[in-house]
């Protein structure tokens, strides 16, 4: 009996809670909208530093609901891409020296031990007189992804904005991916996830890959969940080097993460003859990299 | 005694030395900033400072910064406190060696609310503001335009309803994660100020390029951005459009799912013809 009423005012008070943030959003919504057409689908909201800042419509989202609601809406959310993106990553490895930064804060963003990589920098040898370079790695978000196309139970997909992203509620652990991906991008929880008892009341987002799950497949997910934000990926401005260059390919334009200057794409590719990581296989990836030359 | 001061004198020469390598020219440490360092603008060089900094001069008075050499230090150590507001802002902005120079990234409103972010987190610091007296201040105002006979962006800065020249303008072509700089230039006599646009830049899907325009003079600053529609709406098709082998089941291609089902069909028909057979020969040795 106590049970049921319990239920009873915890409905009132979430349908309440609704209706004040549907009314909250639309007041806030309104005078956007009549300033201009354009940014009629983004609205201004305060963050937890008390700051006002803009965010699309589509990333707003009530706290409310139970944790497996939670992740149910944020699985359906990312299953759609950013409309009208097409994200690109360019290294420069002429500029690469090794730092590591950007391995620490992709581990530290997306829950990772020391020894999982979504991003990897690997010290390559030049065959023919000797000279090393780093080259670091993500997954290279194919066009033509092979690990999606063997995926079993749609776990791994494809979205519009070019990502592509693993959702460990559906993964099996069956590591067809892992075998298919001829850029050894993805890696398997053999153990339980590091700090998974921090980690175990929040609500799975599919967009980060946070909390990790043991016994599923986990990969760089070009941090969508800061995209989503306009903000660069965890590694890319975590870079000290002026490394990575991130950014639309739609737009043509591309960011340093550390200088934060802004060029044109094709005009970056082309002057630097930029090439892609096995070119040959026909998987189209959508990370440049920009030679290493002397600088 | 005397081999303790020795060695204390030896070490503070030492990091005296280490942190007066790079000085900026006397002309830019007396500089002053013509703001007033308020917890706004310290806030917005919080996140400036995150954005562009952080990953090497680390959290601001943590003293995490990043393992290089020379080492990037901490905003709030007395090395960079003990430089004036002027050297502070002339080294962000012209930056040397590993430290990228911000100047064609950040207005020099931004770089102070760097420098006022910095000093923050020093307790005893007192600023010594720029006398503004007798210095003209403006109202500006800006039209941007692009005119396509010249295939140029076009400025016009006034101010009260009059052409101001000699205002340095900076536009930008505003992208996701930061602006494309088209140049900086000066307004003419009649207030106006050019910049070329690439010819072959895409606009959004209504063939919209978002402009950004920085104008100052004497330390009046002005902002603005306007969306203007320069080329043809640019539809992008997205990567998923269309069937491919790793599309979701139900954009599998088309001659995947017929040999699918064609099987699944085949075999199931196999196997209920031969029992409808089996039915029949039974039949036909009752009658």
């Amino acid at each position: 009996m106590a049970k049921s009423k319990n239920k009873l005012q915890d409905a009132t008070r979430r349908k309440f809670l609704q209706k004040v943030g549907v009314a909250g959003v639309a007041a806030i919504g309104s005078p956007t909208i009549a300033f201009s057409q354009e940014k009629s689908k983004r609205i201004k909201v305060l963050n937890q530093n008390n700051e006002l800042v803009e965010v699309d419509v589509s990333s707003v989202y009530p706290i409310k609901g139970t944790k497996q609601e939670q992740t149910s809406y944020l699985q359906k959310r990312g299953r759609k891409g950013l409309p009208n993106r097409k994200f690109v990553m360019v290294v420069d490895l002429a500029k690469c020296k090794n730092a590591r930064k950007c391995m620490t804060s992709c581990q530290s963003a997306h829950q990772l031990r020391p020894e999982q990589h979504h991003i990897n920098v690997l010290e390559m040898k030049d065959d023919t007189n000797g000279q090393t370079y780093y080259m670091p790695k993500p997954c290279q978000h194919c066009d033509n992804p092979p690990c999606v196309t063997v995926c079993p139970v749609d776990a791994t997909f494809k979205r519009s904005d070019g990502l592509v992203l693993i959702d460990n509620e559906r993964c099996i652990g069956c590591r067809f991916c892992i075998a298919a991906c001829p850029y050894s991008a993805r890696s398997f929880n053999w153990l339980e996830p590091k700090d998974a008892d921090k980690y175990k009341d929040q609500p799975y987002d599919i967009e980060k890959n946070v909390p990790q799950k043991k016994g599923t497949v986990t990969k760089c997910v070009f941090s969508a969940d800061q995209l989503r934000e306009n903000e660069l990926p965890y590694c890319v401005s975590a870079c000290p080097n002026g490394v990575y260059y991130f950014g639309d390919a739609n737009e043509d334009l591309v960011t340093n993460g550390t200088t934060r200057q802004t060029v044109r794409l094709s005009k970056l590719l082309k002057e630097n003859a930029a090439y892609t990581l096995m070119k040959e296989l026909g998987t189209k990836p959508s990370v440049y990299y920009l030679p290493p030359r002397n600088s | 005694m005397k081999y303790l001061v020795i060695i204390i004198l030896l070490i503070t020469s030492g990091t005296l030395w280490a942190q007066s390598s790079w000085k900026a020219p006397d002309k830019a440490q007396k500089q002053l900033s013509p703001l007033v360092f308020d917890e706004d603008m310290a806030q917005q060089g919080r996140q400036l400072y995150s954005r562009s900094c952080a990953s090497c001069h680390g959290t601001v008075s943590k003293n995490n910064y990043a393992i290089m050499i020379p080492a990037p230090g901490d905003p709030a150590s007395e090395g960079f406190q003990n430089q004036t507001d002027g050297s502070l802002f002339y080294k962000i902005q012209k930056g040397k060696g590993a430290m990228p120079a911000f100047e064609d990234v950040y207005g020099t409103d931004e770089i102070w609310a760097m420098v006022a972010y910095f000093r923050s987190f020093n307790k005893n610091y007192e600023q010594q503001l720029m006398q503004l007296d007798g210095v003209e201040k403006f109202n500006f105002k800006t039209a941007v335009a692009y005119d396509f006979n010249i295939d140029k962006l076009v400025v016009k800065v006034t101010s009260d309803d009059k052409f101001v020249e000699n205002v340095e303008v900076a536009a930008f072509v505003k992208g996701m994660f930061g602006n494309l700089a088209l140049g900086k230039a000066k307004t003419n006599t009649k207030g106006i100020a050019y910049f070329d646009v690439d010819a072959d830049m895409p606009g959004d899907t209504k063939g919209n390029l978002n402009f950004y325009v920085k104008v100052n003079k004497n330390y009046s600053y002005a902002k603005s951005t306007v969306a203007l529609k320069v080329t043809e709406p640019n539809i992008p098709v997205a990567v998923t459009e269309g069937r491919h082998l790793w599309s979701p089941n139900k954009d599998a291609p088309i001659w995947l799912i017929i040999t699918f089902w064609g099987v699944v069909f085949g075999i199931w028909g196999a196997i209920f013809y031969i029992i409808f057979t089996l039915f029949r020969l039974k039949k036909y040795k009752a009658d």
